[in-house]
């Protein structure tokens, strides 16, 4: 026995030696992804970052989804009897400030913020031929966030200027603050940004130096600074960059091409995984009223549908962008697969006859039965909306005549007589007044009425003429809205607006 | 005379002793297989004696003439063995009824229960045994106080265990060590297969498994061999299961009258379905046609236990099968188990513990699919008037229809036709050991055990419409996960006595590394309605793959000295060091001591109270840790997945070019991580009592706890403007709550010649309260309006979170109303209902605490009700009589509030969307009810979450009765046959289907989430032993 009990010993003390020697260790590399720490090296590192930002414009809290319906349910050109609490917001009664949708809004775009500045904070170390032209397409959409977010809450919100960790709580913006950081990131951005002309097919949809010019003049007008808004528009008009396309029912509808009228566009894919979130489903809250596939939350005001029948057109017929743009009693195509006839009965509110046919995906709808996504392109900037700014500005600045021409561009592609002979006598405030006209008739439902009234002093209890929800609207409440709950919740250096 | 004689006798052997003397050897166990030191070995007559050493083993001088051995050893039965003329005895010791003395395994080592001073349960086997289920937890239930156990009647669920409350955010399971092993997950374990379990429930016991026993430690030591002819256990069992309970609900014709209510209190257009289309002969009963179905489930078992000298080994085989009491899923399982040991010299012992198991899931499982629906919660959700089948449907199933009768349920038949789940596990876990007594007293052990899990999981569908307006798609998932973990355990332990010191000293190292794998393929669509082969390759439509893998590596350090003298006074201290790959490297490591001790006041001289036994008071400390989090959850990572969830929570991917070419983007994770987090950690202090009276026949044992969980990991939501498109909520190590609380448990046995008796008690009470928020958090959950829990400093975690409902408003009410006083934004009307006005807001939006006549869904809650039971108890009878037995076991909780979902779903209508109502629903309709008026809008004043569906939650269960007969023959060693009752008897005033449930989640104890109910169950045993 002895020979065995010695060789278990010398066993025994080889497993000791192994045993100390096989320590695991304890500084494990996570196999599956890359960290934050050691991403951000390379030019396309960076141009992956401003591809994630590009992405926010596609989330369903922005563009994909609710703020079509939710612009538009806020202004006179929409008007909404929705059951549902969540639009409780366009009837401006707000009985809590945690709705829903709008703190899904705000998330969304300081999520944009934020996947900007991981950008636009990384690009100074990182070196390379197009660093420069990312970073400021980055800055572009940090300045199209602000625009929205102070449209829609006001100078009251946080402000965000860099990349944010955990135990960033901003502050709220100074008056004035907000804008004076959009003009600063615009400015930046122009010269550093190609034209749409020196970008590749391939990168169509990316900021151009147009859309950039485009975004400030707006910034500029909101705060009714015309004169630096102008020569900004004259630029994109005078680069020859831009045109109108010959039919104006072309730009609503997908058609795979490069569209020369569209300044700053939003790529929605129809067919690619609902997951990827390149489809819209912003159709779906537009319909008269819910069936299969959408939810009636918004339809066009009378005062929408009436603006169309002030003036026929050259031929004697309505103008034609009342069939592109509304859903009416004149329509002879179906909408979601039903006459005119069928929905007659059916509008949710008894007071309203039509729907927005405008970006209602027609072409996509395949199976009546189910609920489907759109895939048209959304014009977020369009050169008709360019040329009605730059007339407008005109006007501002004394340059009534020279405006005409450019009005005149954009009801000509109607097939309207052109403004030069049909009201050629026009005064600075009647000018103006048709202008707020031709906006109505060649923009609504494509989310910029909601920037108008607030430009044009507007946006008060006095648009109740239009829009019955304006009933409850208060002035010096309203005209913002309220903070998400939640936000203020989580960050005590935010306040909610004024009577909320 | 007769004593010179004796003293003469004695001298002679003395004699002898000294000059003809020879060697006898052997090792003592007790019945089940454990060694036993310690044990005193006399040769009787004499003064000659020895006592076994650590590992039970003896040897003693003799005379050559051999003689009688008297083994004795507190707490088990004196036996006597006539030497003759063998020089080896090994004997196995029968048990003594005192339950002092019994050996506990206390992780690392073992310890006399006499000597314990921390809070060690030790569980009877037997009794647990009782509880027909497949999992050692579930038979748990009501067994050990301060042990909480809730189980489901899911084919092969596992109940969810914690122990002392619930009190980390991330999980409260506790530690298992089987056989050494140490596993966080449920162990797959053959009940049957278990020798004793032990429940380190206070840190001081638990702290010796530092940085995981924050939430208890539950030790199985399965079966050895036991020495003798081989012993064959066989044991059968087969059962029947139903589901006992049903809520009353409305008829088709009650249904349509209120639905009619709903929309015209909502000015809304009444649906077909309550009018036009309404058919009288279409009243379906939901629940009959998913719950009435009764069940087979059964149980075999093999075991074989043999043991020889030098080795022993125990062998078993088991079989569990059970039948959903609903259409799917079924379970199966097979299990098998070796335990073996042999010694190999007299100081080096090899053994093996080892079980492989095989557990298989088919059908569907209803509650976990994603969109498809529980059949729980649709046999409510479906309507009345909707049939069960309905031929102008495309699949042929009832469902909803916009306009006539909406609900966007899945009809439940339809998806346990459609939907089809396997799921298949195959694991093992074992160990191989060796054991070196370098020196009488000092031992070192070496260990290396596996951990395998191997999980397939296949699920597909045909396509079709089982819902309203949506059809869906076929689609195939298939998954695979491979997990496996290796450990390594290097323990040396020393035993010493100096006259009335008794010493002993363990330490160890011990390592463990732990990967897991991940892989997952989808098709969406790909499959006709004719297919019978199901697989990837076959699918014609989109197919999208996943993958990931995780490690993980601990290594701790660790030690432990006891020390009692005279086995009076106690002391025990243990430290341990544990590092773990979870946390950057600074807060990598982390050290969790404890003491602890005892005074066992019956062993002193001036102790003179006759009719205690034993009476010892313990106390003790420790620091304890737990990490809630998984692997690399310190680094932010970088996100560049093309999909996601929905277009709110998308990939990152944009589309460039006129024909929308997808580029990946890159953008931080939503899921922000932060590299300061650290070990959680529980500071308790204990206090216990153990009192032991009348021959032995009364055990009493108590214990006080006052703990302090500090730095608990919380995922704190951060703004919005941290640039996440999904709330960011990173863990952090941000809340602290107080835990206290006592137990007791009490038994008392008895024999009258035939007739034996035995009682076992346990009662237990925990509560906690949050004492920091850190982070800027005022709370946990309760920002979400349609939250109804919170948790919040000063309160419980989960308490309610709801409107205080006071009823519907009279006539007299409204008048007396201020006339701009406002439910969610509308003046209310008779028959609506009516909460208290507790708060209001400022005009820069702050809380002011100061109702201001405006009823709003998120300012007027109140934090209410207690969702955490104030007390959790069991109790057990055994009784026998000649060949018969009979033991009854009820089990309960008291004080507790849930909210009773079924109810709260059923009567608040939601957008678009209808259910039925239960029975006892009386809406305000016509001038009469005493519920409010039905209203069709979601959010409407009558539709919110209040306390109007807290109800009492508080249930006392006859869970299990069994009567049994040994039979008496001639032709084996035991033959019983017995018939069983589980879930026979339920007493409460809660009106949903099940008053036990898991909450869901820590913040959500109260909430029922509609899951499989507990199932009622009979069974008949047979049980032979040859």
């Amino acid at each position: 026995m002895m020979w065995i009990y010695k060789k278990v010993k010398i066993i025994f003390i080889i497993i000791l030696l192994l045993n100390v020697t096989s320590c695991f260790e304890l500084e494990l590399e996570n196999p599956n992804t890359v960290s934050e720490a050691s991403f951000w090296k390379s030019e396309n590192d960076l141009f992956q970052g401003v591809i994630a930002a590009y992405d926010a414009l596609q989330l369903g809290g922005l563009y994909a989804g609710n703020i079509p319906v939710i612009l538009t349910g806020l202004s006179d050109d929409g008007t909404g009897e929705s059951t549902n609490e969540y639009y409780a917001p366009f009837r401006f009664k707000i009985f809590n400030s945690n709705i829903y949708l709008s703190e899904v809004m705000w998330i969304h775009f300081y999520a944009m913020i934020g996947r900007s500045y991981q950008v636009i904070d990384r690009a100074v170390l990182i070196e390379g031929e197009y660093v420069k032209n990312i970073e400021a397409e980055a800055k572009f959409l940090v300045a199209l966030s602000y625009y929205n977010l102070v449209a829609i809450y006001g100078e009251n919100i946080a402000y965000v200027d860099r990349i944010q960790e955990a135990s960033d709580f901003p502050e709220r913006a100074e008056e004035g603050e907000l804008y004076g950081l959009m003009q600063t990131l615009l400015t930046e951005a122009i010269p550093e940004l190609k034209l749409a002309s020196e970008y590749s097919e391939a990168d169509y949809g990316r900021v151009t130096k147009g859309a950039a010019q485009a975004l400030l003049a707006k910034v500029y007008m909101q705060q009714q600074n015309f004169e630096d808004a102008e020569p900004l528009l004259k630029d994109i008009i005078n680069s020859n960059e831009y045109e109108l396309l010959p039919a104006y029912a072309d730009n609503f509808y997908e058609n795979n091409g490069i569209n020369k009228e569209a300044i700053f566009v939003i790529n929605f894919l129809h067919d690619g995984p609902a997951t990827e979130s390149n489809r819209t489903t912003r159709h779906q809250g537009f319909s008269p009223r819910e069936k299969l596939g959408t939810y009636g939350d918004v339809q066009p005001t009378q005062f929408v549908y009436e603006s169309f029948l002030t003036e026929l057109d050259i031929d004697g017929n309505p103008d034609p962008r009342l069939d592109v743009t509304l859903f009416h009693p004149g329509s002879t195509e179906l909408f979601i697969g039903e006459p005119y006839s069928w929905w007659e009965s059916r509008f949710r509110n008894s007071e309203i006859n039509t729907g927005y046919f405008k970006y209602s995906e027609q072409q996509f709808i395949e199976n009546f039965a189910t609920e489907f996504d759109g895939g048209t392109d959304f014009i977020l900037i369009r050169y008709a909306d360019v040329l009605l700014l730059y007339a407008e500005a005109l006007n501002e600045n004394g340059q009534m005549s020279e405006a005409y021409a450019y009005v005149d561009l954009v009801r000509q592609r109607a097939n309207m007589e052109p403004l030069s002979i049909a009201k050629p006598s026009l005064d600075k405030d009647s000018f103006l007044e048709q202008l707020k006209h031709e906006r109505v008739v060649e923009l609504s439902g494509e989310v910029t009425r909601f920037f108008d009234l607030k430009r044009w002093g507007m946006y008060n209890a006095s648009n109740v003429e239009r829009d019955p929800n304006f009933e409850t609207f208060v002035n010096g409440r309203s005209d913002v809205q309220p903070i998400p709950q939640s936000e203020l919740d989580l960050n005590k250096n935010l306040i909610q607006n004024p009577g909320y | 005379m007769k004593n010179i004689l004796l003293l003469v006798l004695n001298m002679m052997m003395l004699f002898n002793q000294a000059f003809s003397q020879r060697m006898i050897s052997g090792k003592v166990t007790s019945a089940d297989g454990n060694e036993l030191p310690g044990v005193n070995v006399i040769l009787k007559g004499t003064n000659s004696g020895t006592i076994s050493d650590i590992l039970g083993d003896y040897t003693l001088n003799i005379p050559e003439e051999g003689g009688v051995l008297e083994f004795t050893y507190i707490g088990f039965q004196k036996k006597e063995i006539d030497i003759g003329s063998k020089s080896v005895i090994n004997i196995s010791l029968n048990e003594d009824l005192t339950e002092l003395q019994e050996i506990v395994v206390i992780g690392y080592g073992s310890q006399r229960k006499s000597d314990i001073t921390g809070a060690v349960a030790i569980v009877d086997t037997d009794q647990l045994k009782k509880n027909y289920s497949s999992s050692i937890t579930d038979q748990l239930q009501g067994r050990v106080a301060g042990v909480s156990v809730t189980t489901s009647g899911k084919p092969g669920s596992i109940g969810d265990i914690n122990i002392r409350g619930a009190s980390f955010f991330g999980g409260n399971n506790p530690l298992y060590v089987i056989d050494g092993i140490l596993t966080g997950d449920n162990p797959n374990l053959n009940p049957s297969d278990v020798a004793s379990i032990q429940i380190l429930k206070d840190a001081s016991a638990s702290a010796i498994y530092g940085s995981r026993a924050a939430n208890g430690v539950i030790i199985i030591t399965t079966k050895k061999g036991v020495k003798g002819a081989p012993k064959i256990n066989f044991n059968s069992t087969v059962g029947m299961q139903r589901i006992p309970s049903r809520i009353d609900l409305k008829n088709n014709y009650q249904w349509a009258e209120i639905v009619n209510a709903a929309h015209d209190n909502a000015g809304a257009p009444r649906v077909s379905g309550a009018n036009e289309d309404f058919n009288e002969n279409v009243n379906t009963d939901w629940q009959s046609e998913i719950f009435d179905n009764t069940a087979l489930t059964y149980n075999i078992n093999l075991a074989i236990s043999a043991g020889g000298d030098n080795s022993n080994v125990y062998f078993s085989v088991n079989k569990f099968s059970q039948d959903g009491a609903i259409k799917g899923p079924q379970f199966d399982r097979i299990t098998a188990r070796l335990n073996s040991e042999f010694k190999l010299s007299k100081k080096i012992t090899i053994g093996q513990h080892l079980t492989v198991g095989n557990n298989t899931t088919n059908g569907t499982a209803g509650a976990s699919d994603g969109d498809i629906i529980s059949p729980f919660s649709a046999a409510f959700e479906m309507l009345p008037v909707i049939p069960i089948y309905d031929t102008t449907q495309i699949s042929g199933y009832g469902i909803g229809q916009i306009g006539k009768a909406q609900t966007w349920s899945e009809n439940p038949l339809g998806v346990m036709d459609l939907y089809k789940n396997f799921s298949e596990n195959s694991s093992f876990l074992g160990d191989i050991y060796i054991k070196y007594q370098i020196l009488k007293g000092l031992d070192y052990r070496l260990s290396i055990g596996l951990n395998g899990s191997f999980t397939n999981f296949k699920g597909y569908n045909q396509a079709g419409q089982i819902r309203m307006s949506t059809i869906h798609f076929s689609g195939l998932t298939e998954s695979r996960n491979e997990n496996f973990a290796l450990f390594i355990e290097n323990r040396i332990s020393y035993e010493k006595s100096f006259g009335k010191h008794n010493f002993s000293l363990m330490g160890a190292l011990t390592e463990q590394k732990g990967r897991e794998k991940l892989l997952a393929s989808t098709s969406v669509g790909g499959y006709d309605n004719e297919t019978n082969f199901w697989q990837l390759s076959n699918s014609t439509g989109s197919i999208s793959s996943s993958g990931l893998e995780m490690q993980s590596a601990i290594r701790s350090y660790l030690g432990r000295l006891n020390y009692n003298f005279d086995q009076k006074y106690f002391i025990s201290a243990a430290l341990r060091n544990d590092g773990s790959s979870k946390f950057a490297l600074e807060n990598r490591w982390s050290i969790f001591p404890s003491v602890s001790g005892g005074w066992a006041l019956s062993q002193e001289n001036f102790f003179n109270i006759q009719f205690i036994d034993n009476l010892k008071l313990r106390a003790g400390y420790g620091i304890v840790g737990n990490a809630s989090l998984g692997d690399y959850e310190y680094t932010t990572n970088i996100y560049r997945t093309a999909t996601g969830s929905d277009i709110y929570n998308p990939g990152v991917n944009y589309n460039l070019g006129p024909t929308s070419a997808s580029v990946i983007g890159a953008t931080r994770s939503d899921m922000l991580r932060n590299a300061d987090i650290s070990w959680e950690e529980l500071r308790e202090s204990n206090l216990g009592i153990d009192l032991e009276i009348l021959n032995g026949q009364l055990f009493f044992t108590g214990d006080y706890y006052k703990g302090q969980v500090n730095k608990i990991l919380a995922q704190v939501p951060l703004p919005g403007t941290v640039g996440a498109i999904t709330r960011s909520s990173p863990s952090i190590n941000a809340v602290s709550l107080q835990r206290k609380g006592w137990e007791a448990a009490i038994s008392y046995r008895k024999q009258a010649g035939i007739f034996q008796y035995a009682i076992t008690a346990n009662v237990s009470h925990t509560e906690n309260v949050i004492t920091e928020l850190n982070y800027g958090l005022t709370e946990l959950v309760g920002t979400d309006i349609s939250s109804k829990t919170t948790a919040r400093l000063g309160y419980s975690v989960g308490k309610f979170y709801l409107l205080d409902y006071q009823g519907i408003y009279t006539a007299e009410d409204i008048a007396g109303l201020p006339s701009d006083f406002t439910v969610q934004g509308e003046t209310p009307q008779v028959g609506d209902a009516k909460y208290k006005d507790t708060n209001g807001r400022n005009e820069n939006g702050f809380l002011t605490g100061v109702p201001d006549g405006k009823i709003s869904r998120d300012d007027d809650r109140i934090i209410t009700g207690s969702p955490i039971p104030n007390l959790i108890y069991g109790f057990n009878i055994d009784l026998s009589y000649k060949i018969f037995d009979c033991s009854i076991f009820v089990q309960g909780i008291s004080g507790r509030d849930v909210y009773n979902t079924y109810y709260s779903l059923m009567t608040t209508e939601d957008f678009g969307h209808f259910t039925n109502y239960p029975d006892d629903y009386d809406p305000y309709i016509n001038g009469q009810g005493t519920d409010p008026r039905p209203h069709f809008f979601q959010g409407h004043g009558n539709n919110l979450e209040s306390t109007k569906f807290l109800e009492n939650g508080a249930y006392l269960r006859l869970k299990n009765f069994q009567i049994g007969a040994n039979i008496p023959q001639k032709m084996m060693e035991n033959l019983r046959l017995y018939v069983s009752g589980q879930n026979v008897l339920t007493f409460t005033n809660y009106k949903g289907l099940d008053p036990e449930f898991e909450g869901g989640s820590v913040f959500t104890p109260g909430l029922d989430p509609r899951a499989y109910p507990s199932v009622r169950t009979f069974i008949l045993g047979l049980d032979i032993t040859f």
